[in-house]
């Protein structure tokens, strides 16, 4: 540093240039490391992509999500194969303005496909959303206060994490799923409540770790020898510090809220169907793979395209989770 | 280490309390009873069926039953305890501690829960056992050869199974997987109960998907954790006092990279277990795991509870056995907690 700040001092010179460096902070470090990672960054456009398709849903898909009766029913025939797949059955052969098929009721798959990107984004968001909320305020209270309210916290925590979470979700929606409750955005609400609540113990265990040795740091010391007050340490001073580990945890809840939707719509449980065209979250791929559990035989592609729907999405945010903890981890 | 032991199984019990009175509280909010046929149902056999199962008791505290046992002169805090908690969820505590699990609904009463559990635990068990094995045994060797051959093909092979393994959900595989059993080879999910009496060939497939996870993690562990030991000094130190490569390989650093791994096996296991539902829905294996699932449908709460906390119980001793190991093989964690 000496030498180039002598060198700068003495303009004119060739080369020197060369010596000065952007100032570069954590964040922009980590984003040109994370940008290296190929896997990562291919995850990332691929969210990005699904989120425009969840977006424009009601453009991009081809015909409207719902059941269609009468005329329309007979024409499109229920399970008619892909477009690529040749029937003795005129009316099962495939058709391009159904690329996918149709299902039982004679829905187009490509289209419940389109509109399950919604499903699946909002339940792995929200829920990330408050159980990072909770789990990050339980962790800071617990870790800054110390002593007896911090054993307590932690012990309630401790009996959370052991709660067995999938079994847990399936009690809840068995108990409420029928209630108003359990209806309110087509049981979205409920699993975005009983995923947030189970969840939040593995976060509020991370935060408190980081806070337990942050608070012992200097620079904490420092705030409080000229009088800033608590609350603002906590915000100020050590929240910011322990933001690295906790977005890398919340790329990995995601994936973990997506599956969760999918095995609750799997189990015939989950996210309720709602044949109302004006109903943004019309369908979702967990339901679509319990319907092509049952048509295995008679449309295969139902299932087939719910399943990959699902699978790449979830190696989606686990390559970008792997990522970020590359990136964010410089020890590494 | 004896006092560590006894903190540790203690701390089961709280979390076991929990989930039953969480449980509980919430199959008490469920619309809709075990007796709820479509046709009307005499009210007296109601009544007399709720009779049989307690059903007919307070919720969570008989306080009448007290306040009837101190009019009659009762005096023995033992006694007024008992009358005090004779309420549905008391007894069912009560009788859970003794191995009771109560009477299923579904068979009107005529099996209890923990038959049921009896005789369909050991197909989970075999299945999940199976299953862990199976994970130990592919993901060891790929995670151990990913770290020896770094950056070669070997690496990369172990690398992509491992993240997609982790990633992808077991039933969307599982689903996939019999999809193509039947449209390529015609294989059906098998039917008949007897195909799964003791380790028969009906268990590969399902076993491959439930371990397909667990492997893939064993893998990525091993990998990053011989990764990390490859780089220690005494690793150098061997190699510079002339140690050969395969006992630089297996004395020193498998030894020492298999620390992590041996402290999930625990868990694993009682996840695999108890994880398996949806794998026995998918490929009709009669587990335990199906039987929850069925019970769900059939809103047969007795049946809910006891699998509940016999899934529980599991996974808690699962974490307990992780505790343990570790403790013994970390001398630091013992002292700490």
């Amino acid at each position: 540093m000496a030498t180039t700040s002598s060198e700068m001092s003495r303009p004119g010179q060739p080369g020197v240039e060369e010596f000065q460096r952007p100032v570069r902070s954590l964040w922009s470090d980590a984003w040109g490391r994370l940008r290296r990672n190929k896997l990562a960054m291919i995850g990332l456009f691929y969210i990005f992509f699904l989120s425009l398709v969840a977006i424009a849903a009601p453009v991009l898909a081809p015909h409207s999500p719902a059941r269609p009766i009468g005329a329309e029913l007979r024409e499109r025939g229920a399970y008619r194969q892909a477009a690529w797949v040749e029937s003795n059955n005129e009316k099962k052969t495939g058709l391009w303005t159904y690329p996918l098929g149709t299902d039982s009721g004679g829905g187009d798959v490509l289209s419940r496909l389109i509109y399950g990107t919604r499903v699946s984004l909002v339940v792995g968001f929200i829920p990330m959303i408050f159980t990072l909320l909770i789990g990050v305020t339980m962790g800071l209270v617990s870790g800054y206060a110390g002593g007896a309210l911090d054993s307590w916290m932690m012990r309630f925590t401790d009996v959370v994490f052991a709660l067995p979470d999938i079994l847990f979700f399936i009690i809840v929606q068995t108990a409420f799923g029928k209630t108003t409750f359990g209806r309110t955005f087509n049981g979205l609400l409920l699993i975005f409540v009983s995923f947030s609540v189970v969840s939040w113990a593995g976060v509020a265990r991370l935060v408190r770790g980081q806070v337990l040795s942050l608070k012992e740091k200097e620079f904490v010391e420092a705030a409080h020898a000229v009088g800033v007050k608590n609350n603002k340490i906590l915000t100020r001073h050590i929240l910011p510090n322990t933001l690295a580990p906790i977005i890398v945890a919340a790329a990995f809840i995601v994936p973990g809220a997506i599956v969760t939707e999918a095995v609750l719509s799997f189990l015939g449980i989950g996210i309720q169907p709602n044949t109302s065209p004006t109903n943004p979250f019309p369908t979702s791929w967990g339901q679509m793979i319990f319907e092509g559990k049952s048509g295995i035989d008679s449309q295969p592609w139902i299932l087939i395209s719910s399943a990959i729907a699902i699978a790449s999405i979830t190696i989606a945010f686990v390559a970008l989770g792997d990522g970020l903890r590359d990136a964010l981890d410089p020890r590494n | 280490m004896i006092g560590f032991l006894i903190r540790r199984i203690l701390a089961v019990i709280p979390v076991l309390f929990v989930v039953a009175f969480i449980t509980f509280f919430l199959m008490k909010q469920a619309k809709g009873g075990p007796f709820d046929q479509e046709k009307e149902v005499n009210p007296a056999t109601v009544k007399t069926l709720n009779a049989r199962f307690g059903l007919d008791k307070p919720t969570w505290i008989n306080t009448t039953a007290v306040s009837r046992a101190s009019d009659q002169g009762v005096a023995n805090p033992l006694t007024l305890t008992r009358a005090f908690l004779d309420s549905q969820f008391g007894n069912y505590i009560i009788n859970a501690v003794q191995g009771d699990l109560g009477p299923t609904y579904s068979s009107k009463g005529t099996e209890n829960v923990q038959d049921v559990i009896k005789r369909k635990f050991p197909i989970s068990l075999r299945l999940g056992l199976l299953a862990a094995a199976l994970a130990v045994l592919v993901g060891l060797p790929l995670g151990i050869l990913g770290a020896l051959k770094q950056n070669t093909i070997f690496d990369y092979i172990s690398l992509i199974v491992a993240t997609i393994g982790t990633s992808v959900p077991t039933f969307v595989t599982g689903l996939l997987l019999t999809l193509f059993l039947s449209r390529v080879f015609g294989v059906k999910p098998i039917k008949p109960i007897d195909a799964w009496d003791g380790y028969s060939t009906a268990y590969i497939a399902p076993a491959c998907i439930l371990g397909l996870n667990t492997m893939a993690y064993i893998t990525r562990l091993t990998r990053s954790s011989m990764l990390e030991v490859k780089r220690q000094d005494y690793i150098r130190t061997a190699r510079a006092k002339g140690m050969g490569d395969r006992v630089v390989i297996t004395r020193h650093m498998l030894r020492n990279s298999m620390i992590p791994v041996v402290t999930i096996l625990g868990p694993a296991v009682a996840g695999l277990v108890t994880g398996s539902f949806i794998i026995e829905n998918i490929f009709r294996v009669p587990g335990i795991g199906d039987e929850f699932v069925g019970s769900i449908g059939s809103r047969d709460y007795s049946m809910i509870m006891g699998a509940t906390l016999f899934f529980a119980l599991l996974v808690a001793l699962g974490n307990l056995t992780v505790d343990v190991v570790y403790g013994f093989l970390d001398p630091r964690i013992r002292s700490k907690s």
